[in-house]
């Protein structure tokens, strides 16, 4: 009861910032963009005065009347595009719009079913970023908790030293950078694993197949993805766990008789989660930008990749809906983050909900 | 605090880091970046960081060329680039009002490819454009064989001329035409005429397998290159005539395939990256205790408000909407900088908040405002310095994030696009593919350096870490 | 034969410097109900004795020489695995020191207490649990807080807590490592009187490490002063406490206030205890002793029976 309580002032809460941000972002909107808007529009009705020659004939003596002509026209679009009311009020429709994912049509690119719909071409991209998004962090969180542990264990040795310095290497690596020349090395020099793409061209028949494909196309992007992050997660596993490990609370685990790799994988990691997760929650969230960007090395077509085409092509509506997505995405992952942490301390989840009960 | 305190207080700083050895190396590594952004520039003029999307600046470079440095390593020696302005020169007249000008390059090829490129660059001066002069360019090889690749009148307006002999459809077929006598029909059918470098038969031995890149055997010696002039009027002058052999291999770094040299834009990006990473550190640093510190001072409601402002901003997604204001705004490097600030002050004010707001209930603190000391006076004497030496810590930890942050902007195409930075040379590299071509000299450096300039700062502010909270170390 | 011997035993720290003598040919033993006391100033190595008598000693201390019979059963020398699964909290528990950190913040109170059953008796999560609340009853806490995570109780209530895992097993033997550290003085008496309630119902055999003479007072049959690694004194409890013998043990029992007694002012012991890498030769205390005399700084003095029962090591008593 009480945990649900808490579970819904924490949406709310994100549901707060999410206006904010979406605020932010329509004011952009609104300040820079409508002014291209603007002068697309105004393109507009003199190609469609360019294309109606009885319009032509009309005005060709009367220059007012055509004057005229051409201000009720941009009367009627700017209330079309809703230009003719106030800033804020525009500004307050546009974050209306962003929240009910309306981002309007892209001037230049379409999804693979044919669909201009920023929507639909941001949906197609979202599922493949959370693909390898999510597949890599399972792996990295897998290797981090284990070199961590190990690495605890064994505090001091050649594996804690070397996992340490690793550590400390990539914290500066850029993760696409680390893509390109992995793509030198593995695709081009080595030739063993695609150079980007997520699919042959052509595709494989059959279902197992492609999947096969997929997959073969996804090495080398996780592995990057791993690569440049694995090391930080088990450092910081490392730390965490080498605090527990000299808590009282082992040392009376171990003489209870629990055995040893119980008292690890048990007594260890169970206490030492939520500090881990509170850690590694900045580097994850710093991590998906790196992602995204590598994206764009791998030539994976989800939403990084999606940013760079927008970019090039300055699609102004993919843009501002990829960037709405990809906050609904972040805030969305901080909640997760969060309620995984309430899920794993006890004295968060009792406090909070004891807090709420109130 | 006096002047002698602070510099003895400095040197007792300095005692203490000089132990510190991953402090010493992430200082070294800086002090290399900081000598490369003051002394390179000497010899990489800044027109160079100007002009870097400026495509005739760098006409007269090697395309695509790599490391001079790789011949050393290398048993198959690589071209260099050379630029050729000595020649011999011999005039006679034909006729009763044509003159012929005859100037000779001496070329020596001993390497294991042909050149990238023959460019043919000259002012002329012709009286009457009516009357324009003709141009032949023979390569003789020194095996005697003598292929003449460009016969043309120089009729085109302005007086600047650039032949590139390698690109000319004309060369490119006689050059083609020369190998064929030498081929078998069996390789001739795995050679497509169009994607032929004409340099490759013109260097190669008259052999079979001269058309294929992979058979080709190079064919060393001396090669001799006359270019003739036909004037028609004897005022009619050749002036600057230069020959550049395209090299292979440029300078420490190569080129790119826009004939950038990559060491240029390597110095001249690690001013820009040392710009945005410090001035970025140093000023969220200082809003951020700015802020911190406020927000503990004040106390109260005033707090809350500042704290809920935090919270806001510390779970905005940054790179999303930093990506959006760039598309948008195509900022300069200063308003990176702004929005780089803007969205990194958060983690310095809650450490100066929660430092704040311990020292400020300190006994000596509550003693020091019960005998009157304001607000300010308290910050100065007693907040300020204790906290100060954890922002110069965390100062240098937020380096590399700014660092990487800037680059990933610039990669996306969304840097200042009037200076070259490191994140657009990866743009340029990434847009061209060449990652797919394996130009591993134009990927490699700029990210090394990023995450070597971002490495020294993250080892100084360990050692830094280290120094202030010996109980933490783990390194 | 005494149900716990312990025979010159050395239990060393080793670390780069050198090796941390805390317990140096150290004998006591221990009779089946009854209750021993030890009592030291911290880093005397009364805790180090207690750890060593689990035989797990944190790295890097290491039993070096002597034995530990618990029932005539040697326990020194003994493989880990088997000292795990047939003497920890079998033969020998341990009530420990702190118990803020005793107790596993992730897991339940039931699950902790019961957790011994379920590796010592292969007994099913739930079984154990319910065992545990009978326990818990016996320390007298409400069984249902089996539920209940730890940081939900107060200080009180889990040292209670720590208590029933300590005797869930019913060990022959049972050590209570400062029981009563870091709890209120009125917490403190509460556990004391349980503990003595304890000891009555159950006939505990119990040792009581504590750096508060009167903890032990209270619950002690016979006492033990520690210093340096050292016994310097041994004997039953009225006998050491209020007629101390060793000039150590003097000074420390006039650094603690009294009620019964008079008492011109509290002392304290000046200097402090020395370092166990290299004791002083000769009698440990003697550069703090103000009785000091000749051979005290050679020769190291060995304990000898004073009263009956009551030993004493201390040349002022084997010299004269």
């Amino acid at each position: 009861m009480g945990i649900g309580k808490y579970v819904i002032i924490r949406l709310i809460n994100a549901f707060a910032v999410l206006l904010i941000a979406l605020f932010i972002v329509s004011l952009v909107f609104s300040t820079a963009a409508e002014k291209e808007l603007k002068a697309q529009i105004y393109e507009e009705i003199m190609a469609q005065l360019n294309a109606n020659p009885q319009l032509q004939k009309a005005f060709a003596a009367n220059a007012t009347a055509r004057e005229q002509w051409i201000e009720t026209q941009k009367k009627l679009k700017f209330e079309l595009y809703g230009l003719d009311k106030p800033l804020f009020e525009r500004i307050l429709i546009r974050v209306g719009e962003q929240l009910r994912l309306k981002f309007g049509k892209s001037h230049s690119l379409k999804s693979r079913s044919g669909s201009s719909e920023v929507k639909d071409i941001i949906l197609e991209a979202l599922p493949r970023t959370i693909l390898l998004f999510t597949t890599g962090q399972i792996v990295v969180i897998l290797i981090g908790l284990y070199l961590g542990l190990k690495a605890a264990q064994r505090a001091g040795s050649m594996l804690d030293q070397s996992l340490s310095i690793f550590a400390l290497l990539s914290y500066s690596l850029p993760m696409w950078w680390t893509g390109m020349l992995f793509i030198i090395l593995f695709s081009f020099y080595l030739n063993i694993f695609p150079s980007g793409g997520m699919m042959s061209v052509p595709p494989p028949e059959g279902l197992i197949s492609k999947i096969l494909d997929l997959l073969y196309h996804l090495t080398l992007p996780m592995f990057t993805y791993v690569f440049v992050v694995f090391g930080g997660w088990a450092y910081t596993t490392r730390n965490v766990v080498l605090s527990q490990l000299q808590e009282d609370f082992v040392m009376a685990a171990r003489a209870k008789g629990v055995p040893e790799n119980k008292v690890l994988y048990g007594h260890v990691l169970r206490a030492s989660a939520p500090p881990i997760v509170t850690m590694t929650i900045g580097s994850l969230l710093g991590s998906i930008g790196g992602a995204m960007i590598s994206e764009v090395v791998f030539n994976w077509p989800g939403m990084g990749r999606l940013y760079w085409t927008a970019v090039i092509q300055n699609d102004v509506p993919v843009l501002l809906g990829n960037t709405t997505i990809s906050i609904i995405l972040f805030l969305a992952s901080l909640i997760v983050m969060d309620l995984m942490y309430m899920y794993l301390d006890p004295r968060v989840r009792i406090g909070a909900a004891a807090a709420m009960g109130e | 605090m006096r002047w002698s305190d602070f510099v003895e207080s400095l040197k007792d700083f300095w005692f203490e880091y000089k132990r510190q050895k991953i402090g010493m190396l992430g200082l070294a590594i800086l002090l290399f970046f900081i000598g490369l952004a003051i002394v390179g520039p000497r010899f990489y003029p800044a027109e160079m960081s100007r002009k870097w999307r400026d495509v005739t600046y760098w006409q007269n470079y090697p395309r695509s060329a790599r490391p001079s440095w790789i011949n050393y390593f290398s048993s198959h020696k690589m071209p260099p680039h050379l630029i050729i302005a000595e020649y011999e020169v011999s005039e006679r007249m034909i006729g009763a009002n044509i003159r012929e000008y005859v100037a000779t390059f001496n070329y020596d090829h001993e390497y294991d490819e042909p050149p990238s490129d023959l460019i043919l660059t000259f002012r002329r001066q012709v009286a009457d454009p009516t009357k324009p002069p003709t141009m032949t360019f023979v390569l003789l090889r020194p095996d005697g064989r003598e292929i003449e690749l460009i016969s043309k009148k120089l009729s085109e307006a302005g007086n600047q001329t650039r032949i590139v002999i390698t690109s000319d459809r004309g060369a490119l077929s006689t050059a083609y035409a020369f190998g064929r006598e030498f081929e078998t029909p069996e390789n001739l059918e795995k050679v497509h005429f169009e994607l032929t470098n004409p340099a490759l038969p013109l260097f190669s031995k008259a052999q079979p397998g001269i058309l294929l890149g992979n058979e080709a055997e190079p064919l060393k010696g001396t090669y001799t290159i006359r270019v003739t002039f036909y004037f028609q009027n004897p005022e009619d002058k050749i002036e600057d005539l230069t020959l550049i052999i395209g090299g292979r291999v440029y300078g420490l770094l190569g080129t790119d395939e826009n004939r950038r040299d990559l060491f240029a834009g390597l110095i001249w990006g690690t001013r820009v990256s040392l710009l945005i990473g410090i001035l970025t550190s140093v000023l969220s640093v200082f809003f951020g205790i700015f802020y911190g510190v406020m927000s503990a001072y004040l106390g109260g409601w005033k707090d809350e408000i500042l704290q809920r402002i935090y919270e806001i901003m510390s779970s905005i997604p940054t790179l999303p909407i930093l990506i959006l204001l760039s598309a948008i705004y195509k900022p300069s490097i200063w308003w990176i900088i702004f929005f780089l600030v803007v969205f990194g002050w958060m983690g310095t004010s809650r450490m100066a908040r929660s430092m704040a707001y311990q020292i400020k209930e300190m006994d000596y603190v509550e003693a020091a405002r019960a005998v009157g000391a304001s607000g300010f006076w308290i910050v100065r004497k007693h907040v300020m310095p204790q906290i100060l030496p954890y922002a110069f810590a965390s100062m240098a930890l937020s380096v590399p994030s700014a660092i990487l942050t800037e680059a990933g902007l610039s990669f996306l195409g969304l840097g200042d696009i009037n200076r070259v930075t490191w994140g657009q040379i990866l743009h340029d590299a990434q847009s061209t593919a060449a990652t797919i071509k394996g130009m591993w000299w134009w990927v490699l450096p700029p990210g090394l350096a990023m995450a070597l300039l971002g490495l020294s700062f993250a080892f100084i502010g360990a050692a830094l870490n280290t120094i202030l909270f010996p109980k933490l170390k783990t390194l | 034969m005494p149900l716990l011997e312990v025979k010159d035993l050395k239990a060393y720290y080793f670390i780069s410097r050198g090796a941390v003598k805390a317990v140096d040919n150290v004998s006591i033993d221990l009779e089946k109900g009854e209750s021993l006391g030890l009592a030291g100033e911290s880093g005397c190595g009364k805790s180090t004795l207690g750890f060593a008598l689990m035989n797990m000693l944190p790295p890097p201390g290491r039993v070096v020489a002597g034995s530990i019979k618990i029932d005539g059963q040697e326990i020194v020398g003994m493989k880990e695995d088997e000292l795990r699964k047939r003497i920890r909290w079998q033969e020998i528990a341990m009530i420990f020191q702190g118990a803020m950190n005793v107790l596993n913040p992730v897991y339940t109170v039931g699950y902790q207490v019961a957790e011994p059953l379920i590796y010592h008796k292969g007994m099913g999560k739930k079984e154990a649990i319910e065992e545990a609340k009978k326990y818990l009853e016996l320390v007298g806490l409400d069984p249902n807080i089996v539920n209940r995570y730890p940081h939900e109780l107060s200080g009180g209530m889990k040292q209670r807590a720590v208590i029933a895992t300590a005797l869930i097993m019913s060990p022959k033997v049972l050590i209570a490592d400062e029981p009563t550290t870091a709890l209120d003085v009125i917490v403190q008496a509460q556990i004391i009187n349980l503990l003595k309630e304890l000891k009555r119902k159950l006939g505990l055999s119990i040792i009581i490490i504590s750096h508060d003479l009167s903890v032990i007072s209270e619950l002690a049959d016979r006492l033990a002063i520690m210093y340096a690694g050292k016994i310097v004194e041994l004997g039953p409890s009225d006998s050491v406490y209020s007629d101390p013998v060793h000039p150590y043990t003097k000074a420390l029992l006039n650094a603690i206030p009294r009620l019964r007694k008079k008492q011109e002012r509290l002392e304290f012991i000046p200097g402090a205890p020395p370092n166990l890498l290299s004791p002083p030769p000769g009698c440990r205390i003697h550069p703090r002793c103000p009785y000091r005399f000749e051979p005290c700084d050679k020769e190291e003095p060995e304990l000898v029976e004073v009263r009956p029962g009551h030993f004493v090591a201390c040349h002022l008593y084997t010299r004269r």
